[in-house]
């Protein structure tokens, strides 16, 4: 009954890989991704309305990065045991992903855009805030929200030297 | 209250029902039925008391007051113009996206044709065209309704009592301690299962009591779910409400027996809406929470009905749409498993709905319950024996109430060493004069190198036992050795060795390993005596007076 998810896997140089995978979860969204790499995943989607809100003069993209804790086999410490608003670590990768996302649109497109990136397993070994904007972007990519090009960002270290 | 099996709060007007919200453990539709019978006659009894009240006080009758005005030459241009359109959109089996376009190109076309009808003289004014839009969806209203009940066709195709298509599947997630993906036709939860320690409980305040809950369960509903944009915001009321009634129905199979110590939180995070999620959730939950390995006895399947009547006909669906709860007479949902119903919520908004239909209701109900249980089942048939490898291990242990002080320590020093020392985290609870612990860490082995050392703590030495002991401090008089965590004796001088020792310098330093055994306590202090010497074979005694001058030979 489902739709076939189509996947794209390649390898990033070190033995590891990246998946790509569309059309599984969240198909209401415009577009979805879901990019894992070990046991790290993140669902990133986007919708964009289709008129913009009358008198807009700005381009009104938001972009949330959420962590789930079931993601890391825990349960938030907070009173109410719920994820709930941004924490700034989570609002810094937010805006990592607006800032690399926010050229990419046309300069007179001014329809409300959110997307939204949630990490929904986690893994030890990967940082995932750099495969965050590769998710989003992914998301773009695969809907018909309007982009002048795809983007991704990498996580570049230099360990002893 | 605490022994009841059904537990269902009943609203009604003296003809109708209007609201049932409740649970029970696994009751049948019969016992429902009953249930709600004798509910309404109690509320037949108070609505009488209040007729009486507003007799005997003479309230004459209810004010006066302007209705919205009409037009009934608009409402018979629309139906004319739109009806047909709309009757083959309706019927035309399109998605939930699709459909609301192809309703809005007619709405267009529909101004378009009011605006030529109207003249100079006459022109369309801003009241008709209000009136148009406000008409125009009395019309959606009436042909699908009147398609369900004439034809029995649905929005999408279906027949009355047929579910949308399943999809299911569990580990999906590498690292969530259980997860699961349910999608039934265009709703689809992500839910996963997180086992927590007695640290993560909820706390529950209300005025009168505080209790702690260790079953958690999160519905979010992100807008991007029905393909639309909106501020992020906390959980609205909606989202709290739709958790509450997933988590009151899969709780009825949670464990309650002590042996399985987890705190357990759930969260749905629907992917996908168009009706219904509540209920996915449900079903979501039952698969993820088994699993987890979480011993879930039974399945819990929900499904959302509707019910459509006119005169004397009517129509029940099964599994409803999102649309299709905006234009039904009653919306209920049913959770249960395949032995009984977990928990109703029931809305009507119809006169006189009598008690057959109702049981006409429930019953196909219990059909589409039974049809998503089977996939359920195929998918994962029973709850796994164990939890995940990367899922935190927990050990209960019940311990004599006396010793609880003496695991947590002074000012919680032992606790804290143990829980530093293995990396687990442990709780102590007074239940029932007993105390429970509750060790839980990610390794086994950690679980259990903790649970020996306050077995080492709480065990009572029996005389006679031989120890593993290392030397804590050496005195003139003899050794201290703690021969159990926690617990220190004296090996005195004289039952170190056969030997005469004068001094135990040489013999025996701080750290030193031995093998001892338990030869006595004192009978004040209760403190321990042992030995070291009895374990040691007895060398053979030489004769009188040279045992001296052998012994101090060898040393």
């Amino acid at each position: 009954m489902l739709q076939q998810p189509i996947r794209k896997t390649f390898d990033i140089g070190d033995g590891r890989e990246i998946t790509i995978e569309t059309g599984r979860l969240a198909r209401q969204a415009d577009g979805s991704v879901t990019v894992s790499i070990g046991k790290c995943m993140l669902l990133a989607t986007v919708v964009a309305n289709k008129e913009p809100r009358e008198g807009q003069s700005f381009f009104p993209l938001t972009v949330d990065y959420q962590e789930k804790f079931a993601s890391a086999g825990r349960i938030p410490g907070s009173f109410f045991k719920r994820e709930s608003k941004l924490s700034d670590y989570e609002v810094l990768i937010s805006r990592l992903i607006d800032r690399a996302l926010r050229p990419l649109f046309p300069d007179d497109y001014f329809c409300d855009v959110q997307v939204l990136v949630t990490l929904i397993s986690s893994d030890h070994e990967v940082l995932p805030d750099a495969m965050a904007c590769l998710a989003a972007s992914a998301a773009i990519a695969v809907s018909d929200v309007p982009i002048k090009e795809i983007i991704s960002e990498v996580r570049v270290a230099r360990v002893n030297g | 209250m605490e022994l009841a099996d059904m537990d269902f709060l009943v609203a009604g007007s003296a003809k109708n029902l209007v609201m049932v919200e409740g649970e029970s453990q696994e009751c049948n539709e019969d016992d429902l039925i009953e249930g709600l019978e004798k509910a309404h006659d109690a509320i037949r009894v108070q609505i009488k008391a209040q007729e009486e009240l507003r007799d005997l006080k003479g309230v004459a009758g209810k004010r006066e007051y302007t209705k919205p005005e009409q037009d009934e030459a608009i409402r018979e241009k629309v139906y004319a113009f739109a009806k047909q359109k709309v009757y083959e959109v309706a019927k035309g089996q399109h998605s939930k996206h699709e459909r609301s376009e192809k309703f809005e190109i007619i709405e267009e076309e529909l101004m378009n044709h009011l605006k030529e009808g109207a003249t100079e003289e006459n022109p369309l004014t801003d009241l008709q065209k209000k009136l148009a839009g406000t008409y125009y969806h009395d019309l959606q209203y009436d042909v699908v309704r009147d398609m369900i009940l004439d034809e029995k066709i649905r929005l999408d195709g279906r027949s009355l009592e047929q579910i949308r298509p399943l999809d299911m599947e569990v580990d999906v997630l590498p690292s969530p301690h259980g997860s699961s993906v349910f999608t039934r036709g265009e709703t689809q939860s992500l839910t996963t299962v997180t086992l927590g320690t007695g640290l993560d409980e909820l706390l529950i305040e209300t005025a009168a009591t505080s209790v702690y809950s260790k079953f958690i369960l999160h519905y979010n509903f992100p807008p991007f779910s029905t393909g639309e944009v909106k501020m992020m915001r906390g959980p609205g009321r909606r989202e709290v409400g739709h958790g509450n009634l997933a988590m009151r129905s899969l709780k009825k199979m949670m464990p309650t027996n002590g042996n399985f110590g987890y705190t357990v939180r759930v969260v749905s995070d629907i992917l996908e809406s168009n009706g219904s999620s509540s209920m996915a959730t449900v079903c979501a939950g039952s698969l993820a929470l088994m699993d987890a390995g979480v011993p879930f006895p039974k399945h819990v399947a929900g499904i959302a009905m509707g019910l459509i009547t006119k005169e004397d006909k009517f129509s029940v669906l099964s599994d409803i749409l999102g649309d299709e709860d905006h234009l039904g007479d009653m919306d209920f949902k049913v959770t249960g498993t395949r032995d009984g119903i977990c928990s109703v919520q029931m809305d009507i908004k119809v006169d006189g709905l009598s008690m057959e239909v109702m049981k006409k209701a429930l019953l196909q109900a219990k059909d589409g319950r039974l049809h998503i249980l089977n996939h359920m089942y195929n998918t994962i048939p029973e709850a796994r024996a164990e939890v995940k490898p990367h899922a935190p291990r927990v050990v209960k242990m019940f311990i004599d109430k006396e010793f609880i002080g003496a695991v947590i320590g002074p000012g919680g020093k032992v606790i804290q060493e143990m829980q530093r020392e293995t990396g687990t985290t442990i709780n102590i609870e007074e239940v029932n004069n007993m105390g429970e612990i509750s060790i839980f860490g990610i390794a086994k082995e950690a679980v259990i190198k903790a649970e020996n050392w306050i077995k080492g703590i709480v065990s009572v030495p029996v005389v006679g036992d031989v120890y593993d002991a290392v030397v804590k401090s050496v005195v003139p008089f003899g050794a201290f050795v703690e021969f159990l965590p926690g617990k220190q004796g004296l090996v005195h001088i004289s039952e170190i060795s056969w030997k005469r020792l004068e001094t135990l310098d040489g013999v025996v330093k701080e750290g030193d390993a031995m093998k001892v055994k338990l030869i006595g306590t004192d009978p004040k202090s209760g403190k321990f005596k042992l030995s070291r010497k009895v374990l040691i074979p007895r060398p053979e005694r030489k004769e009188g007076g040279q045992r001296q001058e052998e012994n101090a030979s060898n040393e």
